[in-house]
């Protein structure tokens, strides 16, 4: 039997008559990164918070480590770290004893615990200043910190890059690539970044109106991320003609400004460029254009909303 | 349930909240031992003393220094999700009732102990006190200093105050049900210290609430609570004050067994 980390089946929340979440069923596997994609208000926060046992489903099944009993799925959060909205900080402490404090609630019996995940989010130099005078990316970082200690096997990580600079963000993708990779843990992240989510995880759960719109592995996405040429010149008809005449393709569209999107000729730009100057037909523009996993996200949802 | 125990310890020895408190327990508790001295003695008047003084006592402080603590230290843990993170991190919803029940049970028990230190130390001096509001300080004092000291006078004021503990505590209770309540500090210092001042008044509006009352920790006769106080009075109010204190646990439980933490 596959042991799924984490398994939903069908599971449903209402608040009010108001449909929140509707037949939600995910697995996610050992070592796996996966991206929670959705608007606001489609239903990734309660989604995070009915795994966290923070609320609970008007329907469905929630299996931890292949339990779904009441005792079963206790045991199975303590396997768990999760920051959901905001960071669970105490802001009169610093960073260590705020770990400290977490580290005893897990009853965690490593010693060096604390320093081994200030460390990992790098903030073991923050030495006594209390966690009320840190930043919004350091306050971030020790939340995730925190769901780090106990090597969790499972991490869930609600919009964990809000308030991160630049490099900030790129050191906890790495983090989070390397805690999959190197730790085997299994992580789920809802993120706004959808650029970030594309490099960083290997799964993609798109909700939308609490319903799963799409669940796709990151190949799928490759594959399913149009690539295509992008061709302007003064005479679109010229091109037309040479395109299909010529170059022997009707695999192209020309759009209402004119340009040529191309499907073609995309690993061979040299060759169809040689072509087109054979005919006479001056480009203004060759470019590789792919779809982002943005562009893709509202081409599914039906556009910007 | 010991790890979230311990954690809650951890946040108290490093937390200056209680710490404050607890000094101005035990600065009430030093102002008011010393107006009774000096009422016994007739340096100051008995009237001032009952009224405005009173405010000094172990029933008036316990009930405004444990709202502001069970708001303060207990309830904020909902606003800076530790709440939240036990829940996440595997802990039984009963067991994190439990944990605040025990750890309110500590914070209150530390308001009442500098006067029950006061009440020791000055028991067996030969000091004169008077017990011009008949609270269990008040009263141990001004009896206890007219004895001699013997072993069945130091158990009877640690019963005399170990009784007032229990009877303190079951009072207090209800800001534990608060505070799963409303999740909301503010609301729960309010609503406990409203709820301590209306209902002696509510009590006394007519028989049938005073006889209702009566089973309530909130209706037993606190000057009863004397070094000479009946088995039956000690009884009736064990009694009175564990099943209270039951019942809001079990009260409390069922509100938080299936709510939404946010």
């Amino acid at each position: 039997m596959t042991e799924h980390i984490l398994e939903t089946k069908n599971i449903s929340k209402s608040y009010n008559g108001a449909q929140a979440l509707e037949n939600v069923s995910i697995s996610l596997n050992r070592g796996k990164v996966y991206g929670l994609i959705g608007q606001n208000g489609a239903g990734k926060t309660t989604f995070m918070r009915i795994i966290a046992g923070l609320t609970f489903p008007t329907d469905g099944e929630l299996y931890l480590f292949n339990n779904s009993s009441q005792k079963g799925l206790l045991g199975g959060r303590k396997r768990m770290g999760s920051m959901i909205e905001n960071p669970s900080i105490l802001g009169n402490m610093s960073a260590r004893n705020n770990l400290l404090v977490h580290k005893t609630m897990k009853g965690i019996k490593e010693d060096n615990a604390e320093e081994k995940v200030l460390d990992m989010v790098g903030l073991s130099h923050t030495g006594k200043k209390k966690a009320k005078d840190f930043s919004l990316g350091m306050r971030q970082r020790l939340g995730i910190a925190i769901t780090l200690l106990g090597n969790p096997e499972i991490l869930m990580l609600d919009e964990p890059i809000n308030g991160l600079d630049p490099s900030g963000i790129a050191e906890i993708r790495k983090l989070i690539k390397e805690l999959a990779s190197k730790y085997q843990m299994t992580i789920l992240l809802s993120s706004h970044h959808l650029t970030e989510l594309h490099q960083t995880a290997d799964e993609f759960i798109i909700l939308n109106d609490g319903k799963i719109l799409k669940n796709l592995p990151h190949a799928e996405l490759e594959d399913q991320i149009d690539k295509h040429l992008i061709l302007n010149c003064s005479e679109p008809e010229k091109l037309e003609k040479v395109l299909r005449e010529s170059l022997h393709t009707d695999n192209f569209i020309i759009q209402p400004d004119k340009s040529v999107k191309l499907y073609d000729f995309i690993d061979k730009k040299e060759e169809l460029s040689k072509a087109l100057m054979k005919h006479d037909i001056v480009i203004t523009t060759l470019a590789t254009q792919e779809q982002t996993l943005e562009s893709y996200y509202l081409q599914l949802i039906g556009g910007v909303q | 349930m010991m790890q979230l125990l311990k954690a809650d310890l951890i946040k108290l020895s490093r937390s200056i909240t209680p710490w404050i408190v607890f000094i101005l327990a035990s600065l009430s508790a030093v102002i008011f031992a010393s107006s009774s001295h000096f009422v016994a003695t007739g340096n100051l008047n008995f009237e001032t003393a009952a009224s405005s003084l009173s405010l000094f006592s172990e029933t008036q402080m316990i009930a405004l220094l444990g709202s502001i603590t069970v708001g303060i230290f207990l309830t904020k843990d909902f606003e800076n999700k530790i709440i939240e993170n036990a829940i996440s991190g595997g802990h039984s919803r009963n067991s994190i009732v439990i944990n605040k029940i025990i750890i309110f049970i500590i914070l209150t028990a530390s308001l009442y102990f500098p006067y029950v230190i006061i009440t020791i130390i000055f028991a067996f001096q030969d000091t004169t006190f008077s017990s011009f509001i008949p609270t269990p300080t008040l009263n141990i004092l001004a009896e206890a200093a007219q004895q001699e000291v013997t072993a069945e006078l130091i158990g009877k004021i640690l019963l005399t105050s170990g009784l007032s503990l229990i009877i303190f505590i079951s009072q207090l209770m209800i800001s534990i049900f608060y505070m799963f309540l409303f999740k909301k500090a503010v609301f729960v210092i309010a609503a406990t210290y409203m709820t301590s001042l209306i209902l002696g008044p509510i009590a006394s509006l007519n028989e049938s609430i005073h006889s209702v009352m009566a089973y309530t920790p909130y209706g037993i006769d606190l000057s009863h609570l004397t070094l000479e106080m009946s088995g039956e009075f000690i009884a009736k109010s064990l009694i009175i004050s564990f099943i209270f204190i039951f019942v809001l646990y079990l009260g409390t439980y069922f509100l938080f067994r299936r709510a939404e933490v946010k």
